[in-house]
């Protein structure tokens, strides 16, 4: 398995309950997942246990083969290669669009400017690229967020709720196009939703999750078939 | 041995700093176990009893009647539309420009039998008034420069309160039929209780801080006893005495204030903020409202201001001499030396108390704030003591490095300094603690996983982002620093004079024509700095 998170328990400081007890995921490689929930299930929890915002109180997480979370090990976020696209997309207000996108990119010269060149056609923004954050639209935004993350050649791309921040009319073309990228990225990538179209439209592998637990997960289509009260509700 | 990671480097360098920071508070506190001098017995027995009642005097009548200004004038100014009201609005701050003990001598020399007012009666109107009617150098005249002067803090508070919470609860009440009068007693006083409690326990704080005041009227309190029991008599351990029991004393306030906030802070509502409609009353009801606080800003601001522009104007001849710039010069440059050190420290705590959620964090947050609800006079005590016996445990290294004085650092304006680095680090800790917040910590997370670890993090995206709140800090902290006078007239080194200290000297020797123009300029300083902080900060 591409990322193996196992017997996993955590809980926020601030709060009297735990979020996620025993809780293990695996998620495949060269694939789309989603993991699908209603808002407090745990989803967004994950993509930081994932990419080392969040440490566990107990249990381990493998990427690639190698153990990033485990009883004495706890590799910081900087050091994983877990490209992270956030729902606001936390773009750097004081950086332009280049900027951002170079952020994290350790080639210099030459090669760090082919880089960019890349990564703005990947997203079609070429012409953009001296703008600023605020001079851009919410769609453009999630793109350069995109960007930034692929920039700095991760295994793995995480996206949080990556629609929720977008006007519905847009949603559709936004969703066709951030599928583009991905495929031709060709990156393992994992995004949380509380929509069910976002997850029919977009993922190969689907995780239904409710109150910090696995309902049912595999191929969206047969999540979809899939006969427990709370999927049927779901898809309904 | 395991390398540091980023994170913990931060977490070590705060570590250090707290201590030092506790360092002459633990200090008061073993001192206290070493046994008392004979004068302590003395203090005891006959003087004691004098300071705590003095002091509850004060705190409580100056705490009542700030109340009464501060949300009286809160209400007028949220409720109503009368003339002057915008400006007004802003400029009912303005008496915070006013340290107490300049307001105190100020209103002393307006009151004096040689002053403006009396000297009036006496040739122009021929009226002969009881000396003693106008006397104001008591508890009394005491309670009403600290009132006059220190009220907008209850004032500031309890207006954004009224400004931003309490728009749907005054409105309900008015639907239901109760007027003006009654919804004032029924409804906003009530909700406000929390906010005023804040505004006042402020006012309290700085009601025990003083020393000027007391000082020039003559009144004993717990700073002055400070004041006289370690320059008087040279005697340290009777001063950390009073020290502990004044910090008892503010313990009882920070206790009551907990408790009368019922335990919670304001209530943030940050969803929609419903601002007040005003009442539109007619010209004549209007300008009776405006008399009120416009009152309020001739007493607290425009009288004493004309008056030491009157008195440099007298002492024009000598108005700039070397002596001031010199003493303008030390003020500024301790000002930006100790503003500049408390934004550093400031900024790393906050930054690992930020990064790092958890109880320790939670315990550096509280001690980084501490230094605000210690008196001078007990903090200066505090790093005196502390100082003294790091000299006498280096004189041997003195003697080897063939320096004469065994009381190096005593004797130095590090002292001085490292006092202010205790007692203000709270306003900066607070600025910068509100600037991370609204950044929050999506920028730096998305920095964490693009690669970067904490430090350049720091430097690449917290701090460009942090330029606001920086800048705020700084300037809060500066007229903090060059206003402050019982710190610095007991921690100075020999010879050595900032505006206030100068001013309060020429004041104390019955100079108030020379003490007006550093008062001016303290005034001047932090007008500006007021302004830009209440009027500016908007335009971000």
């Amino acid at each position: 398995m591409f990322v193996m998170m196992k017997d996993i328990n955590f809980k926020y400081n601030n709060s009297d309950s735990q979020l996620l007890n025993g809780f293990s995921l695996n998620i495949p490689e060269d694939k789309i997942t989603c993991i699908l929930g209603a808002s407090g299930s745990g989803k967004s929890t994950i993509l930081r246990l994932i990419s080392g915002l969040e440490k566990p109180k107990k249990g381990f997480i493998k990427y690639k083969g190698q153990v990033i979370v485990g009883q004495n090990t706890f590799i910081p976020p900087e050091k994983r290669g877990v490209g992270m696209v956030f729902q606001d997309y936390a773009l750097f207000p004081h950086m332009n669009l280049a900027e951002n996108i170079l952020f994290g990119v350790k080639e210099t010269g030459r090669k760090k400017k082919k880089k960019l060149n890349q990564l703005l056609e990947l997203i079609d923004l070429k012409d953009l690229k001296e703008r600023y954050p605020h001079q851009i639209s919410g769609g453009q935004q999630q793109r350069v967020a995109l960007a930034r993350a692929l920039a700095i050649d991760p295994a793995l791309i995480l996206l949080d709720e990556p629609f929720s921040n977008l006007d519905a009319n847009l949603k559709s073309t936004i969703r066709n196009d951030l599928k583009k990228i991905l495929k031709k990225a060709g990156v393992t990538t994992v995004f949380v939703s509380h929509d069910k179209d976002d997850a029919l439209d977009l993922a190969d592998n689907l995780v239904v999750l409710k109150d910090g637990k696995i309902v049912t997960q595999g191929p969206a289509e047969t999540v979809k078939s899939d006969n427990s009260k709370y999927v049927k509700g779901l898809f309904s | 041995m395991r390398k540091l990671s980023s994170a913990n480097i931060w977490s070590l360098i705060s570590f250090l700093l707290i201590i030092l920071i506790l360092l002459p508070n633990l200090n008061i506190f073993i001192e206290l176990f070493t046994p008392a001098s004979e004068n302590w017995e003395h203090i005891k027995n006959y003087l004691l009893q004098d300071y705590v009642t003095n002091s509850i005097i004060l705190v409580f009548f100056t705490g009542i009647f700030s109340i009464g200004l501060g949300v009286t004038s809160a209400w007028l100014i949220t409720q109503y539309d009368f003339p002057l009201r915008k400006f007004l609005k802003w400029a009912l701050v303005l008496p915070l420009a006013i340290p107490p003990y300049i307001g105190a001598y100020t209103y002393n020399g307006l009151l004096n039998y040689t002053g403006l007012v009396q000297t009036t009666l006496r040739n122009i109107f021929h009226f002969k008034i009881n000396p003693a009617a106008l006397d104001i150098m008591s508890l009394k005249g005491a309670v009403f420069i600290y009132t006059i002067f220190l009220f907008p803090y209850v004032y500031l508070i309890t207006r954004s309160f009224f400004e931003k919470q309490s728009a749907n609860l005054i409105e309900t009440a008015k639907t239901l039929g109760k007027n003006d009068l009654q919804i004032f007693w029924k409804v906003a006083l009530p909700i406000s209780r929390s906010s005023i409690v804040a505004g006042t326990s402020l006012v309290i704080m700085e009601v025990l801080n003083d020393y000027g005041v007391v000082k020039y009227f003559g009144i004993r309190t717990f700073s002055t006893s400070i004041f006289k029991t370690w320059f008087g008599m040279g005697d340290l351990s009777s001063a950390v005495r009073l020290s502990a029991l004044l910090m008892g004393f503010v313990f009882i306030v920070l206790i009551s204030e907990k408790f009368l906030r019922g335990g919670r802070k304001y209530s943030s509502s940050t969803s929609r903020i419903k601002p007040l409609t005003r009442k539109k009353v007619s010209n004549k009801k209007g300008i009776l409202i405006m008399m009120f606080p416009l009152l309020i800003f001739m007493v607290g601001f425009i009288i004493p201001t004309l008056q030491l522009i009157y008195w440099t104007w007298m002492s024009k001849s000598n108005l700039i001499s070397f002596e001031i710039i010199r003493t303008a010069f030390n003020s500024l440059g301790v000002a930006i030396i100790s503003s500049l050190l408390i934004l550093i420290t400031a900024v790393i705590i906050a930054n690992t108390v930020r990064i790092k959620d958890n109880l320790l964090s939670k315990v550096y947050s509280k001690v980084a704030v501490l230094g605000y609800s210690i008196p001078g006079a007990v903090i200066a005590i505090g790093v005196l003591s502390l100082v003294i016996t790091l000299d006498n445990k280096l004189e041997i290294i003195y003697t080897l490095l063939n320096i004469n004085n065994n009381l190096l650092i005593t004797s130095s304006i590090v002292m001085l300094i490292f006092a202010y680095f205790i007692r203000f680090l709270a306003i900066g800790y607070n600025s910068i603690e509100s600037g991370f917040d609204k950044i929050g910590s999506n920028f730096f997370e998305a920095s964490r996983t693009l690669g970067a670890n904490v430090t350049k993090t720091f430097f690449k995206i917290d701090l460009p982002m942090l330029k606001p709140s920086l800048y705020s800090a700084f300037l809060l902290v500066m007229v903090e620093v060059m206003k402050e006078l019982p710190l610095t007239l007991i921690l100075r080194p020999f010879n050595f004079n900032t505006l206030a200290t100068k001013a309060f000297e020429y004041a104390s020797d019955e100079m108030i024509h020379e003490a007006a123009l550093a008062s001016l300029l303290i005034i001047l300083i932090s007008g500006i700095a007021i302004y830009y902080t209440t009027n500016g900060r908007k335009k971000e």
